[in-house]
């Protein structure tokens, strides 16, 4: 079944009648032969579409993505012209991830490096245990975005739900929006020139529009690093 | 893990049938779970005369002689509803109109239900509700019902990870006692011990060991307070514990609960003709064509549609 057709550049794949791992495979030998770039029709929200591409690979999804797209992504570049589920870029090693639309729960969980982007909302648990790399969210975020988030740098340009940056070990939020219930250790501080040009540039860069209001800045507080007795209240409250 | 879908013709004469859409909504989350399938419809039937008469199903299928005999004094059988497009062997439909006073819970007794081995599957002006072991393509060779239509309906795959793998451990679930309510569940109500013992202590029977049951037992009870059915929807987020994505349909609307932590995903798609949710946008994609934004409702929120209405009432 002649699944890819070729172009010069760009290899189209029509999802519509097949597997995901029929089109996975499909990128694989296409990718052995040397093709670089892909553009993946008709999707309809299969999950684990492009997990695991390698270095210099460009996949474009035109339609919805269901859950773990461009996980465990491997130095790839990933534009979805549309909304994902659950796990978007999780663990991705480094690469670059752009969703138009929305993204479900846990976008950009665990990620060691590299870039996501959410032209949308995000859900729940925006960010979870990111270590390291660039979550940008240009809508809101849910609640508990940035939990137990180890480094790495989330900037969210619109509101965000409870529990924002919970139980963080370390790593770096900005928020322009409203927050809700603040999460556990979550300290506010002053953000630097250094780290106002690095959202003025990231937002430059991702095409996202400035916010009105200024970027908030939060850290963990580090007290529930070590248990210490005095800080009870604080491990009861935390999520 | 189950899957759950949910289907509201906001129009009364969308393109597809609600029984065919649900139908593929649960055929793309077949593979979630395949230990059963099943749907919970509302029916269009024609408005009678007197609207005073349930559609009964039970399972399995009684004969009709011991069936008037356990009926007898309770009222009547009519013949009013349509007859079964496609009936099974494995359940049996039938109209009745309950004599003045005569409850659901007085008709589940005297048809032996539970002690007989005998299962009330649904009953209500115009709830009809089938599962079965299997997936959906059996549950829809059994009983044809990308053929049914009406204003809404629920359905459920499942991957049992609690109970029995039987029929009466299936889903959806009727809220046993109350007409036209019926629910399917995706997660595990981690109170369930708690909530039946003192359910039990008040008079309550259940039916199953399955604690998704327990939902519709919470949502009678809570009606039989006083609340409305979006205040019992609402109630339950703080009330049972653990992760549930769960659906209601009745003669009212479409109901949608998340827990306080989304544990389970769910995704809505709304347009001017319908609202859809299903816990994959795959099922959403297969069954509804067109452009439409799905996004995944906020988790510790319920959400109702009445029928026939065009905007949900964020409770």
């Amino acid at each position: 079944m002649e699944a890819v057709t070729n172009s010069t550049d760009m290899q189209e794949i029509d999802c519509a009648n097949l597997t995901t791992r029929a089109i996975n495979h499909a990128m694989r030998d296409a990718i052995a032969s040397g093709a670089q770039s892909f553009r993946l029709l008709h999707p309809s929200a299969r999950h684990n579409l492009g997990v695991a591409l390698p270095e210099g690979i460009h996949l474009t999804i035109e339609g919805s993505a269901g859950y773990y797209v461009g996980g465990l992504n491997d130095g790839s570049t990933i534009e979805v012209h549309g909304s994902v589920g659950w796990g978007a870029a999780e663990s991705m090693r480094d690469g670059t991830v752009v969703i138009d639309g929305d993204a479900g729960n846990a976008v950009a969980a665990s990620i060691r490096d590299g870039t996501v982007v959410v032209r949308g909302n995000a859900s729940t648990r925006a960010g979870i245990a990111m270590k390291g790399g660039l979550l940008l969210v240009a809508g809101n975020v849910g609640p508990m975005a940035a939990l137990m988030m180890q480094k790495g740098t989330l900037i969210v340009c619109g509101n965000a739900g409870d529990g924002l940056a919970d139980s963080m070990y370390a790593g770096t939020v900005f928020l322009a929006g409203q927050h809700g219930e603040l999460g556990g250790d979550a300290v506010e501080e002053a953000p630097s020139d250094t780290d106002l040009q690095l959202i003025k540039d990231s937002l430059a860069k991702w095409k996202v529009v400035p916010p009105k209001g200024p970027f908030r800045k939060f850290v963990a507080g580090k007290k529930l690093w070590n248990f210490q007795q005095s800080d009870i209240a604080l491990w009861r409250s935390a999520l | 893990m189950c899957g759950i879908v949910g289907f509201l013709d906001k129009t009364g004469h969308y393109a597809t049938s609600t029984g065919r859409i649900v139908l593929t909504m649960i055929q793309a989350l077949a593979c979630r779970g395949p230990d059963g399938a099943g749907i919970a419809l509302l029916h269009d039937f024609p408005e009678p005369d007197h609207d005073d008469s349930w559609l009964i199903r039970i399972a399995p299928p009684l004969d009709r002689r011991v069936l008037a005999d356990r009926l007898e004094g309770l009222g009547e059988f009519v013949e009013q509803f349509p007859s079964e497009a496609q009936p099974s062997r494995d359940s049996l439909r039938f109209g009745f109109r309950p004599a003045p006073g005569v409850t659901a819970d007085q008709l589940e007794k005297a048809l032996g239900a539970r002690a007989a081995g005998l299962e009330v599957l649904s009953l209500g002006k115009r709830l009809d509700l089938v599962k079965q072991v299997g997936s959906p393509d059996e549950l829809e060779a059994a009983y044809g019902i990308s053929r049914w239509s009406g204003p809404l309906a629920i359905g459920h795959t499942r991957m049992s990870t609690e109970s029995r793998i039987d029929l009466s451990h299936s889903q959806p679930f009727w809220a046993h006692g109350v007409p036209d309510l019926a629910t399917v569940h995706n997660g595990h109500v981690t109170n369930y011990h708690k909530l039946r013992r003192m359910y039990e202590q008040e008079g309550t029977t259940f039916h199953t060991d399955n604690d998704s049951e327990v939902i519709g037992v919470y949502l009678r009870d809570k009606l039989e307070q006083g609340s409305t059915l979006p205040e019992a929807l609402s109630s339950s987020i703080h009330e049972l514990d653990g992760a549930f994505n769960y659906l209601v349909a009745s003669a009212e609307g479409l109901g949608i609960v998340r827990d306080r932590f989304g544990f389970n995903p769910l995704m809505l798609a709304e347009s001017s003709a319908f609202l859809a949710v299903a816990t994959e946008e795959i099922a959403l994609r297969r069954a509804l064509p067109g452009t439409y934004r799905v996004f995944e409702p906020a988790p510790g929120r319920a959400l109702f549609y009445p029928a026939g209405a065009s905007e949900p009432a964020l409770i």
